[in-house]
């Protein structure tokens, strides 16, 4: 259940006259640390400047960390990022000719979205 | 210099502190709002660890839980509870395993769950971590238990140490990971947690956290697992010189309540979670709280019950555990503080705790 409003009264008089909120942050005995919870959804859609068809199989990079994905065959991706103001994207054709070929190109991406979640349409020029 | 008057203040500030943590504590048990989930997505292991709490194999005949079972059970809890104020922890056996891993946790993600995954590192690459990282995933565990010789000799195995250094840096090289390595200290590794500690360190570990070996599993009548009671106290002061050094953050783990240590060895006071904060859904279904706590407590199952009613109205004997004072805890001075132990360290008998940290420090002062 949710604390109600007594309860969460004891829980702030507990923690602030123990000078703490480690009392908060736990992870069980086997279990692993909880996450910062700051990754966020960026998500999109990969096609062809020339026909508007979607491509499928592009590499969808994030600069500087090792996040990546590749379009599905509809030409989506999906991928959960670090929340930064602003991180670099990198498009990139790496299966040679299977489908089609392109030339890669990056953007950089400004994030003040609240919602944790950025939409990104990209359009990719032949080789 | 230390004056009676200040020891006299560090003690007072000692059982103050305690004092306030009892009354916290109470408080969460009358809550109990569920914040970390484990989820044992597979008995299958591609280890065959001598302390398996678990018993896993690698041919584990125990199928594994399609993820829709477990999803279908736990979208309700989004009724009650903010999704992102609960973390689901993919346990096993060994998640890698599972070929699904990576979309699992995208899913959970995509439903605003926070997770992580709990791993011996054997499977884990470069490629597995990118995927996972780009799934949502926010934290793992890593397994490490000592250099070489006895890493493999606990792991069973004589390339997981080479394995598991491997995933070591690739864990270590992510800058928003949150992570630790947990070792379980035993009688053949203790000699080396200094030189471990130090290779940690050079590692560019940020959280060490050190276990005592339950004797659960595998591990029930393996001595060798097993601290005596010099060994047990020397670990304490081994962790509570480390942390003054503040080149990492060692913690003991929350396995047991430790006493005069407390505190010292750790952030917070000993505070057993178990079906206060922490609940599992267990490989067959069953719904408990951590995956090593005895079968015998498991509460019931998402494939006749609603998870939700089950953590609302069950759970019972890990919120009231006066049941627990029998045994050396029924006269134990400290049992206010400890209340029983860690709930993995009761078996189905219920009429005694397995053992006792606390007893084995204080037997050796």
């Amino acid at each position: 259940m949710t604390a109600n409003r007594k309860q969460k009264f004891i829980r702030w008089l507990c923690t602030t006259i123990s000078l703490t909120s480690v009392a908060f942050i736990f992870h069980a005995c086997y279990g692993m640390p909880p996450g910062y919870g700051d990754n966020i959804c960026f998500e999109g859609k990969v096609t062809s400047s020339k026909t508007g068809n979607p491509i499928q199989g592009i590499k969808v990079s994030v600069e500087d960390y090792e996040h990546y994905c590749h379009t599905n065959d509809d030409g989506t991706f999906n991928l959960y990022v670090p929340y930064d103001y602003r991180f670099k994207v990198i498009f990139s054709d790496i299966d040679s000719v299977e489908n089609g070929q392109y030339l890669s190109k990056d953007t950089i991406v400004i994030n003040n979205n609240i919602d944790n979640r950025i939409q990104l349409n990209v359009s990719l020029d032949e080789k | 210099m230390i004056t009676e008057s200040n020891s006299t203040l560090v003690w007072m500030k000692s059982k103050f502190s305690q004092f306030i943590h009892n009354r916290f504590r109470a408080n969460e048990i009358k809550i109990h709002e569920l914040s970390y989930l484990f989820w044992e997505c597979t008995w299958r292991c591609n280890l065959k660890c001598r302390h398996c709490g678990s018993d896993c194999v690698s041919d584990s005949k125990v199928k594994d839980m399609p993820f829709d079972d477990f999803l279908n059970a736990i979208l309700p809890l989004k009724k009650i509870y903010k999704p992102n104020s609960i973390t689901v922890a993919i346990t096993g056996g060994e998640p890698l395993l599972r070929p699904d891993l990576v979309e699992c946790g995208k899913t959970l993600r995509k439903n605003g769950f926070h997770w992580g995954i709990v791993t011996n590192g054997y499977a884990y690459n470069a490629d597995i971590h990118a995927r996972l990282l780009s799934a949502g995933m926010g934290s793992l565990t890593l397994s490490l238990d000592g250099f070489e010789e006895n890493h493999n000799w606990l792991r069973a195995n004589n390339n997981s140490f080479k394995n598991a250094v491997g995933a070591l840096e690739l864990i270590t090289s992510s800058k928003r990971l949150n992570y630790d390595v947990v070792t379980c200290v035993n009688s053949k590794n203790f000699s080396e947690l200094e030189e471990l500690k130090k290779f940690l360190i050079s590692k560019n570990v940020k959280a060490w956290r050190l276990f005592t070996i339950a004797p659960i599993g595998r591990a029930a009548n393996n001595l060798d697992m097993q601290l005596n009671n010099q060994q047990t106290q020397e670990l304490m002061r081994f962790i509570t010189q480390s942390r003054l050094e503040d080149n990492m953050n060692i913690t003991f783990s929350c396995e047991a309540y430790v006493g005069e240590y407390e505190k010292k060895v750790r952030d917070s006071h000993f505070f057993c979670r178990a079906g206060i904060n922490i609940a599992s859904v267990l490989i067959d279904g069953s719904i408990s709280a951590c995956p090593n706590i005895d079968r015998s407590f498991i509460q019931g199952n998402i494939y006749n019950d609603n998870f939700v009613d089950i953590w609302e109205n069950k759970f019972d004997v890990m919120r009231d555990r006066i049941w627990t004072k029998i045994g050396i805890c029924a006269k134990c001075k400290d049992y206010k503080n400890c209340n029983g132990g860690a709930m993995h360290l009761w078996n189905s008998n219920r009429d005694g705790i397995m053992t006792c940290v606390n007893e084995r420090i204080k037997q050796n002062l």
